[in-house]
This record gives C-alpha cells, structure tokens and sequence, in this order.
C-alpha cells in the first residue's frame, strides 16, 4: 500500500534462549504517530533496532517506504530520523557542530545545511546554548540536543526511542510539543515509551507490547473499548451501609464495588447515566454525598486487565 | 560525507583533554626533564676531559714519567698533572684540587677519594699501565719509536668523551633518548586509533549506532576516521618534534627533515595499530584500551624504551621479536638515522613501517566489515 511507510512482519529475534521478539507485526501508516508502549525489557528497543538495520534477527521481514530494509539502504536511511534512547553526541563539539555534524551524515549542501542546523537549533530552543558543550547542558537541554541532531536534516520518518527519559517536566512538554508539529509539517512518528500518558496524549495509534509480543493495536478509544471496564465512579461518603452497597452493585452495568477509606468504588461496563443511577441509590437512604468523581479507562486498565500486571508508570512518576 | 566526518573527528579529537595530556604535553614535559638532566651531564663530562691528578715519584722510573708526559700534553690531554711529594698530594686530593694521586714506586699505586668517573678512569689506566707494563717497558729499551703508539693504546678507550666521528650521524650519543621518546609517542598513538571502531560500530557506543542508521557508508566513515587518526597522530608527533628541535633545540643536526618522516610514519602506524587491536578484541572501550595499552608499553619495554639492555638481549635470543616488534621497528628507525652515515637501513626500516600500516590497516578494515550485530 502506497501509504504504508512501515510493514513488520512477523519479525522474531532471539538472545540464546530468550525470545526478545515473538512474530511481531506491524503496520505503521503515513501521517501517523505510532507509539509504542510496553514496559521495560517489552521488546521496544529491540524492534527498533531491528527496524534500523542495526540488529540481525531471526525471523521475518521489514519494509521501510515500501523496499525491504538493510544496513546499506542508503536511500531509505536518508528519509529517516533517529533519536535513540542514550544520548549519541560528540562530548567535545558544541551543540551547533553536533548538529551540524550529524545533518552532514545526510545533507552534502553546505548553505542547504547551515539552514537546516539554524532551524534545528531553534526548533528545540537551543539558540541560547549553541556554542555550548555537551556536558555543560542540563538532562533536558541535552535530551533536546539529541532531538535536534536527530530531525535536523528533516526527514519523513522519526524514530524516537524513549525520548524523555530523565527530563524534568518542562522539557518534557516541549519534547511532546515538538514531536506534534514535526508530525504536523508531515513526518511520520515512531514514539516509544514506557509512559503510558505520554503515548495518551500524543499517540494517534499505539501498539502495547509485553515480552516481546504485541498484545493489542489500534487509537486509544479501540484500545480502552477492548476491556470490560469503561468509566470508574467514586464517591465519598461518611458511612456506607452494607445493604446499599449490595444494593448498588445490583445496578445494572455495574460489575465490582467497594466501599474504603471513605469512598465508594464502582466500576462499569458500557450502558449510561451509570453515575446518576449510584447517586439515586445514595439519596434515596439520605447519605450525605461528599465529593464525586469519575474515570476513563487508561492504557494501563487495558496492560492490567490483558497482562495481569501494571506497567511500571506509575511506579516510576 | 567524508569531509564531514573527517573534519569533525579531528576537530572533537584534539579537543580531547587525554590526547593532548598524552600525545602532546608528556613528551613536551618529559623532553624538558631530559634536557635538564642531559645538560648537567654533558657539562659534567666537558670537565672530565683532563682530570686533575696528582703525581709522586718516588723513584726515578723514566718510563713512567714518559707516559704521564705523554698523556697530559697535547690537544686533548686525560691528565692534568701536578708533580707533587706524597705529602703535598694527600693534602691537594684532600682539598679536592686533584682526582686522584698516582704514585710510581716499587710499583705504581692509586689513590682517590671517591668514585666518579674520574676517579673510574684513573683506576682504569693505572690497571691498564699495570698490565702493560713490561710491554712498554721492553719496548723503551728496545724499539723506542713504538712507545707513543703504546702510551696511546692506554688511553685510547678510557676517553669517553673523545667521540670519534665514524659516521655522518648526528654522533651524540644523548640524542637516542630523545629519539625513545619519540617512539614512544609514536606507539602511544594506537589510542587515538581505538576510535576507528569504537566510534563506527553499533555495537560499541551509542555514536556508533547513531552513525550506523545514516545514509553515510561505513567505508566511508570508517576511512575518514582512520585518516582523521593518522592526521592526528602526525600532528601530534610534528609539534612534539618541533618542541624537541626549535624549543629545546635538541641537535638533530641536518637530518630534522628525516626526524619528522620518521616521526610521522611511526605515528600513523601506531594509529593503525590501534585500528586493528580494536577490531580484533571484543568488548566494551575500556578492555581495547587496555589491551592497547599493554601491546603499545609491553612493545616499548621490550625494545629497550625503558630498560636499556632488553633490546640486545632479544636480538642474541629471540630476533623475530624485534623485528615483528612496532615500536623495536620505530626504534631503530631512528637508531639508524643517528649512527648510520648512509640512509640505507633507516629508509628500510620506513619501509618497514610502511608494510606494517599497511597489514594493520586491512587486518582492521577486514574486522569492522560487519553490518548487523547480534545484540547492541
């Protein structure tokens, strides 16, 4: 298909005994921001790297524009931009020469270059630190440094892998902010992460893998619409009488209660007005209703609900 | 491409505080130390040439008093001689005014006061003149025209100081140390070498990887950093040649010209040395660097770099070491410029060199020619 930009099929890749991709298929499509969401060790890296040509693997095919990817498609690379987990620059050259040095990997032109270093270095909002040195940057000014050498030379497909890791909130919204416009000037995004709001916010599909195999695919609403849970209803209440909650979880729709600490706990499964069924209950044996609230399902629910297991998000932040 | 990579690889190279600390300032720092050393010792020996000596005679032995004439006078005498009663010399020798004190009696004795050089020269002629005694002795009586060959013969080796100039070599015998050094930094330079793979490999640093996903071949990459090293490896050993000649004025005479080619050649197949022990050791930076290191200073150990008499010793036991040996090869390169008259053995050992790069740059290229990598 003519706006596929990337096709994996059935990619195995093996450390010894450790299988680190199990027959592994991707579609990724023109315009698109594609995350992908794992925990660590999930097999994100490695699918990169793969997809880069960098790793060997043992089983399958990829398709990068249409030609089948390798080490020395010269003309598929050039259409490619790489920000990859560890910082890959130069210690000793600034942040302008790092630039410059990694668009020239790409771009011969030297007045085409000094153009495309110049929006580089003010795309990530470097221009303050261009005649600084690696070491001399913050974690988030340098995690930006490696975004700008990445995308610099203006590619049509970034990769980034882990982009944010270790970066303090405000270089993370600008990180995020930047991969939105770079896909809206039209580049096609391959986002990996292991945080879940992260892959929420910018991600237009998202493919969640664990252990090396994918375990769901599609935009976050058809992910979230794959589990059972669809809206979380809390309320805070003084006292909570057993037969009312035995009561409420008799509601249609309603599929787990759990009156803790204070808060009643309902989760749901699809119908409406679920909310103000509870709250009808409630009012009806006069209990004095506190503060209300209710929740979405996340990319987490869906991790939790298909693995048995959390991602490590929220441990993490 | 290649001028990208090239340009800002030596760029971010001699911006690399190591280097600059290894490759430039030591040999700087330690050509310094050995001017200041070798200066001491050559003004030490300026004085040695006539040593002050006093002489008792006792009796009245012609002959004796025939050689001390002869070996005080002329235009480079080995004594200055004070004839003095056993009295007045115990109390020059004490006053430090002579070396030592030869007394010509029922036989001829020495006395000195301490164990210089002077005073080991002294003791050599004395033995020597004891030894030759009854030679010189018979000769006098028999064929005196020989006597000043004689007399001659037992000075002619103790005279350390009067080289003789055999070759059109440079003739200072102080200049090899400086020439070691300059082997050394020239083996040293297998570091910067390192950095051929270990910066174009995916599997080797996060810069390698980085490189590997562009469109830039690696053939490419990897022949402009090789060449980026040797650029390096030559500057480094041109501005630690010009220190030496121009800033310590060391006296590499007419031959500076062969100093920095040699120089250079042996710096750039100490890069390559470094190119190929990186592809042929696997594992992270640090494990290359240290076998690196151990094949650069076990080299320069065993071709006499730091202790002087290893060279000769394998050359009688086992020659293949040096011959197969970098900086044994370097170092002769030089040895031959300094004592050799002719370029012939100096011009082979360039060739040499040569060779070698040459096997060490395609032994390397042959070990980084992989694509993909088992695991990053």
């Amino acid at each position: 298909m003519a706006d596929t930009v990337v096709k994996i099929e059935s990619l195995v890749k093996r450390y010894g005994e450790l299988i680190a991709l199990d027959h592994l298929d991707l579609e990724i499509k023109q315009g698109e921001v594609f995350g992908l969401l794992g925990p660590n060790g999930s097999g994100k890296t490695t699918t990169i790297n793969c997809l880069l040509s960098l790793l060997s693997y043992d089983k399958g095919s990829i398709e990068i524009f249409g030609k089948e990817m390798s080490p020395v498609a010269y003309d598929i690379k050039k259409d490619i931009g790489v920000i990859m987990q560890n910082v890959a620059v130069y210690d000793e050259l600034t942040v302008q020469e790092n630039i410059d040095y990694f668009c020239g990997l790409y771009i011969t032109d030297k007045q085409q270059r000094a153009q495309y270093v110049e929006e580089a270095i003010k795309f990530v909002g470097l221009e303050d630190f261009r005649k600084f040195r690696p070491k001399k940057l913050s974690g988030g000014l340098l995690r930006r440094l490696n975004i700008a050498c990445g995308i610099a030379h203006k590619p049509k497909l970034i990769i980034l892998d882990e982009p944010t890791v270790a970066v303090d909130p405000q270089s993370r919204n600008k990180i995020l902010e930047g991969i939105e416009e770079l896909n809206r000037s039209g580049a096609t995004i391959i986002y990996t992460s292991h945080y879940m709001e992260e892959v929420e916010q910018i991600c237009t599909r998202i493919a969640i893998m664990d252990k090396g195999r994918k375990i769901a695919e599609g935009t976050k609403e058809e992910l979230t619409a794959m589990i059972k849970n669809t809206e979380t209803i809390f309320v805070s209440l003084h006292e909570l009488p057993d037969d009312v909650l035995k009561e409420i979880s008799a509601l249609p729709h309603i599929y787990s209660t759990d009156y803790t600490d204070g808060t009643l706990t309902a989760a749901c499964s699809g119908g409406k007005h679920n909310l103000i069924r509870v709250l009808e209950v409630l009012q009806e044996h006069d209990l004095h209703i506190g503060r209300v609230t209710t929740e979405r399902p996340t990319l987490n629910d869906v991790f939790l609900e298909i693995t048995g297991k959390a991602l490590r998000d929220k441990e993490e932040k | 491409m290649f001028l990208n990579e090239f340009k800002y690889f030596i760029l971010s190279t001699l911006r690399e505080k190591m280097l600059i600390r290894w490759l430039i300032l030591f040999p700087m720092l330690l050509g310094t130390m050995f001017k200041l050393t070798m200066s001491g010792l050559s003004e030490k020996e300026f004085n040695f040439r006539a040593i002050p000596t006093a002489v008792v005679l006792e009796n009245d032995d012609g002959i004796f008093r025939d050689v001390i004439k002869q070996v005080s006078e002329g235009d480079d005498p080995l004594l200055k001689v004070t004839y003095a009663d056993s009295e007045e010399a115990e109390k020059l020798l004490k006053d430090g005014e002579v070396e030592g004190i030869i007394t010509s009696g029922d036989t001829v004795s020495l006395t000195v006061a301490g164990s210089d050089m002077e005073e080991t020269v002294l003791k050599a002629f004395t033995d020597r003149y004891l030894t030759q005694e009854k030679l010189i002795k018979d000769a006098a009586e028999k064929d005196p025209a020989s006597l000043p060959a004689l007399t001659e013969s037992l000075t002619e080796e103790l005279d350390v100081l009067e080289e003789k100039s055999v070759t059109e070599g440079v003739n200072d015998r102080y200049i090899i140390y400086y020439y070691n050094l300059l082997a050394m930094v020239a083996v040293c330079s297998s570091v910067t070498g390192l950095s051929v793979v270990t910066q174009n490999e995916a599997d080797q640093s996060p810069l390698g990887a980085r490189k590997c996903c562009s469109p830039t071949p690696k053939l490419i990459s990897t022949l402009a950093v090789m060449l980026g090293c040797w650029a390096v490896g030559a500057f480094c050993m041109v501005t630690s040649v010009t220190f030496l000649a121009f800033v310590l004025r060391v006296g590499f005479g007419s031959r500076l010209g062969y100093v920095y080619a040699g120089g250079i050649l042996g710096s750039i197949m100490g890069s390559s040395l470094g190119f190929m022990i990186a592809s042929l050791v696997r594992g992270s930076y640090e494990k290359k660097n240290a076998v690196a290191m151990t094949v650069s200073l076990g080299g320069s150990f065993l071709s006499g770099l730091m202790v002087g008499n290893i060279k000769p010793i394998l050359m009688e036991k086992a020659p293949i070491v040096n011959t197969l040996n970098p900086p044994a090869v370097i170092c002769d390169c030089f040895y031959y410029l300094n004592i050799d008259s002719g370029l012939d053995r100096y011009l082979g050992k360039m060739a040499e060199m040569l060779a070698m790069t040459v096997v060490f740059t395609m032994i390397g290229f042959v070990f980084t020619r992989r694509r993909k990598y088992a695991s990053l």
